[in-house]
């Protein structure tokens, strides 16, 4: 980025350069200031709700410095715990300074790793949702596809018993065509019946709970002599492997982050260099020209929808066969709502999203951390508030823009157009 | 604007030129096909019962169970609520009249509404005032055997298929269109409860009717607050964020009152504001900063939801007494609740469902009779035209997007406060996204919101039922629970593509 100096007119002031610089917005600005605001909310939303806290201000004019330490204190203290259960415990760090060799190495490392493990299926499913939105389609189907995923991996998982590198490989094909099967169901209904693929989606999350719920009370899934709804355990051999276990068995990355890894140079070249991703970018960007253009909106469409279902279907078979090992009645979580957030935080690009997710894993990571070690258990889901706000910033950069006074030259003032319901 | 680019692309628009002439024709064609697939539907149910040889029993609410004596007949406690009911009514019933009755037979349609209001008068109370005459307070039940109400279900719903055949109605389609889906559905839970010996259960009737009318309430609520929005042009997808805040909120206030009468008022209209507040920042994102209307929607689920997780697990689970179960008072309508069936089913129910009632009342008024409701309108269909005539796109859609957010608070209490039950994480349970199909479903007009409204709560209230009868049954229960989220698909896709949204709904509008 360059400014512009005139010649003749005489020159600014090194500081007024950087404060001009500064303030003009880039992408990297906005996220920094939606987390600022994000933890600000957070740190409101802490204080409201302990009410050791909501106490301490009823003597805030008689002793304002202890009101504002009290509240300081336990707000960074919750942070700091975010921090330390995604990233580096101190003391753990402490430790590998004094005695530096392998084992405590691999302590010290042990919180990032968790952060990799929880950020591996949203990375993936993350991919799979961008690559819907860079097109206009929203398929916030994720939560079903995962599971979708997930329950053909367990059957292909826990039924065989091959070498692990077919096994696996059987999962992952399994997994793929099970996420791409549900999600081309509402492709197939948007393009010859004009459902929203919205609804389609989200009504297709709740028949799937449903549905897992119903298998794994049948002889085919369930654990013989399990009353909790656990199914069968995928055998050795359909497990993805664990990365550096025999160091320290709190080293959790497995195989999958590796998959995750490929997936994302895969979706870079797919939308960089592959045909048909130039034709899902151009019906995204300009749905008449590419009609004009010759592309078939109705195959592009569930193509789309096939690629996000497969994508969210193989996170959900990374989260169970690395993970897991088996199917619970809540299995999936939240991961199919928030790769929707992890693809609008990464802007729908393929490092965008993997980042996204690393940021999610972290918050995940140390919201657990934060819910153990913080003397009130601050629950885990203040984290998913940080990230909400975080991605709304990111997703109406304009606001923030606004808010803090940068400049953009209108650049942020993205008009999207969601395009109403029977497109 | 795309949507004049796409009004002239031959291969994207239906092949047939748009005139209201080939809109009946193609209206009455599908009106034919559902009547005859609703005869077969019929046909098959009165089959089914042919050999059926059940001990269950169906029992048919017919009184009303009121602690208070009533007063009497003539009193006018009872007379002027019937007359009110009946006058708000009577554009819907003379509108269905105006179909059934041969067109060679002309009214006005003062002489019509008037018509109907003194002939239903003079229907409806002679049989309130026998059901009303020995009244001792006790609940006034029929009890008859269960393959009766099937065959009984069954040939209501040939005959309403039949009527739908026969007349090919063009515009009274779908009330009747609804009508016969619900027979065909109540048919389908006889049928379950058929299954089940269970001794001594009898099977509900008006109990499950009345569950569905208050299952219907939110949806009514959120349906409403979409058509709102999207007829100002603005897609609403945090409907689902709404309800949530406004069940956790309402019960909050109301606990923290301990349930005072004043509480619940403040409860409801906390929920609405809290929502109407939601509105606001999607109608700021969406028309200030011009964001895609969808993405800020999921995001402001997405926000809600661990908005909603956090202090559900942080306070209420600490703070039990934050969190109680508290419920609306119930009301019966004077003289209208004895109505046979129906008078229990709708008209003995909680305020928030009288509130969603007149709500749709209301709004059908304001849109389509009021200068606010025209304007509204223009802007959801052409901004750029209303703009030039002076009407402010702006200050128009953040209107009526906020208004939106505050009837889906309002559904929200209904959650809550208004089925008087606590509040639990995840309880809207996606009926948010469903209001949104229904809003479809209705054809973004309030009274199709109602309708439809009632054909889903009917639908969540059967799969909340079913499992009663469920124990001998071969259909597991997830299946039965999954019912609504299909319906929502089938609905969905068997309707969108052939209506019509409002134009510009869902895009943005900039004056330059």
């Amino acid at each position: 980025m360059t400014t512009h100096v005139d010649a003749k007119a005489p020159r600014p002031s090194r500081l007024l350069e950087i404060a001009v610089r500064v303030r003009r917005a880039n992408m990297a600005l906005v996220l920094v200031l939606a987390l600022f605001v994000g933890l600000v909310i957070g740190a409101i939303m802490i204080i409201v709700t302990t009410p050791m806290l909501v106490h301490s201000w009823a003597t805030f004019f008689s002793h304002p410095g202890k009101t504002i330490s009290e509240n300081f204190n336990t707000v960074w203290f919750a942070y700091e715990w975010i921090f330390q259960g995604s990233m580096f415990n101190f003391h753990a760090m402490r430790v590998l300074i004094d005695h530096p060799d392998a084992a405590h190495l691999a302590t010290a490392l042990g919180p990032i790793s968790l952060t990799l493990q929880y950020a591996t299926p949203l990375i993936v499913a993350g991919l799979g949702l961008a690559i819907g939105f860079r097109s206009n389609i929203f398929d916030i189907g994720g939560q079903g596809q995962v599971i979708a995923g997930g329950v053909v991996a367990g059957l292909i998982g826990f039924s065989l018993n091959l070498t692990p590198i077919l096994q696996v490989s059987l999962e992952l094909i399994g997994a793929v065509i099970a996420g791409a099967l549900l999600a081309s169901l509402a492709g197939v209904l948007k393009a010859y019946t004009g459902a929203h693929e919205v609804i389609v989606t989200m009504m297709s999350n709740y028949i799937m709970v449903l549905l897992m719920g119903y298998l794994l009370i049948t002889n085919l899934f369930a654990r013989p002599g399990v009353k909790d709804g656990a199914s069968k355990a995928v055998t050795p051999s359909g497990q993805l492997p664990y990365f550096f276990s025999h160091l320290n068995s709190s080293l959790l990355v497995n195989a999958g982050f590796l998959i995750a890894l490929a997936m994302v140079f895969v979706v870079q070249w797919f939308f960089n260099r592959s045909k048909t991703g130039f034709e899902l970018l151009m019906v995204g960007q300009n749905g008449e020209a590419a009609r004009t253009a010759g592309i078939n909106a109705k195959r592009t469409t569930i193509i789309i929808l096939c690629l996000a279902g497969g994508l969210c279907g193989l996170a959900g078979m990374l989260e169970l066969t690395g993970v897991d090992h088996f199917l619970s009645p809540n299995f999936g979580g939240s991961y199919g709502f928030d790769a929707i957030t992890v693809a609008l935080l990464g802007r729908n690009r393929p490092w965008g999203v993997f980042f996204g997710a690393i940021f999610f894993g972290a918050m995940y990571a140390g919201g657990e951390a934060m819910q153990a070690f913080t003397p009130s258990n601050i629950q885990y889901s203040l984290a998913q508030v940080i990230q909400a706000v975080v991605v709304f910033g990111v997703a109406t950069p304009a606001l923030i823009v606004e808010v803090f006074r940068l400049t953009d030259n209108g650049r942020f003032r993205s008009s999207g157009s969601s395009g109403g319901w029977a497109k | 604007m795309s949507v004049t680019a796409q009004t002239v692309h031959p291969e994207v628009v239906h092949p047939e030129i748009v005139t209201l002439e080939n809109l009946r024709r193609v209206t009455r064609k599908r009106a034919f096909g559902y009547g005859v697939t609703l005869v077969l539907l019929g046909l098959l149910e009165v089959l089914w019962f042919g050999g059926a040889s059940s001990a269950l029993k169906t029992t048919i609410v017919l009184g009303y169970n009121s602690s208070t004596a009533m007063p009497s007949i003539a009193s006018p406690v009872r007379v002027v609520p019937l007359l009110v009911g009946l006058i708000l009514l009577a554009p819907v019933v003379s509108r269905a009249a105006r179909q059934i009755v041969p067109r060679r037979i002309k009214f006005t349609k003062g002489v019509r509404s008037f018509l109907v209001i003194v002939g239903g008068y003079l229907i409806i109370w002679p049989v309130a005032l026998w059901l009303g005459v020995n009244s001792d307070g006790a609940l006034r039940t029929l009890t008859i055997p269960v393959s009766t109400t099937g065959y009984v279900i069954g040939v209501l719903t040939i005959v309403v298929g039949g009527l739908l055949a026969w007349r090919r109605f063009d515009r009274g389609a779908s009330p009747l269109l609804y009508v016969g889906l619900m027979f065909f559905l109540l048919g389908f839970l006889v049928w379950v409860a058929r299954g089940s010996n269970v001794s001594g259960l009898h099977l509900q009737l008006t109990g499950i009717l009345a569950a569905a009318v208050a299952a219907a309430t939110f949806l009514i609520f959120g349906s409403l607050s979409g058509t709102l929005c999207e007829r100002s042009g603005v897609v609403n997808i945090a409907i689902e964020g709404q309800f949530m805040i406004g069940a956790m909120s309402s019960v909050m206030v109301v606990s923290a009152m301990n349930g005072a009468g004043i509480s619940l008022l403040l409860g409801v209209v906390v929920a609405g504001v809290l929502g109407a507040l939601l509105g606001w920042v999607l109608a700021v994102m969406s028309l200030r900063y011009q964001a895609n209307q969808i993405i800020v929607g999921i995001v402001i689920v997405a926000f809600c939801t661990a908005v909603t997780q956090f202090i559900m697990f942080q306070v209420l689970d600490t703070h039990q007494n934050l969190n109680g179960a508290f419920r609306l008072p119930v009301w019966s309508i004077p003289f209208l609740s004895r109505i046979p069936i129906v008078g229990p089913v709708v008209f003995d129910q909680n305020v928030l469902v009288y509130v969603a009632i007149l709500g749709v009342i209301i709004a059908n008024i304001a849109l389509f009779r009021t200068r606010w409701g025209l304007r509204v309108r223009s802007v959801g269909e052409k901004p750029i035209a209303s703009e030039t005539v002076g009407v402010s796109v702006k200050r128009m859609r953040y209107g009526a997007v906020i208004l939106g957010g505050f009837v889906a608070g309002l559904g929200g209490a209904a959650f809550t406060i208004g089925a008087g039950t606590n509040f639990t994480f995840g309880m809207t349970n996606g009926y948010g996204y469903i209001a949104l199909a229904i809003m479809i479903f209705g054809r973004w007009r309030p009274y199709g919101a109602l309708m439809a409204s009632l054909l889903f709560g009917f639908a969540i209230a059967l799969s909340a039922n079913l499992n009663i009868y469920l124990s001998q049954l071969v259909i597991p229960q997830q299946f039965i629970s999954m019912l609504p989220y299909i319906i929502t698909i089938a609905a969905v896709a068997g309707l969108v593509g052939r209506i019509r949204p409002p134009a510009a709904d869902g895009i943005p509008f900039s004056r330059e």
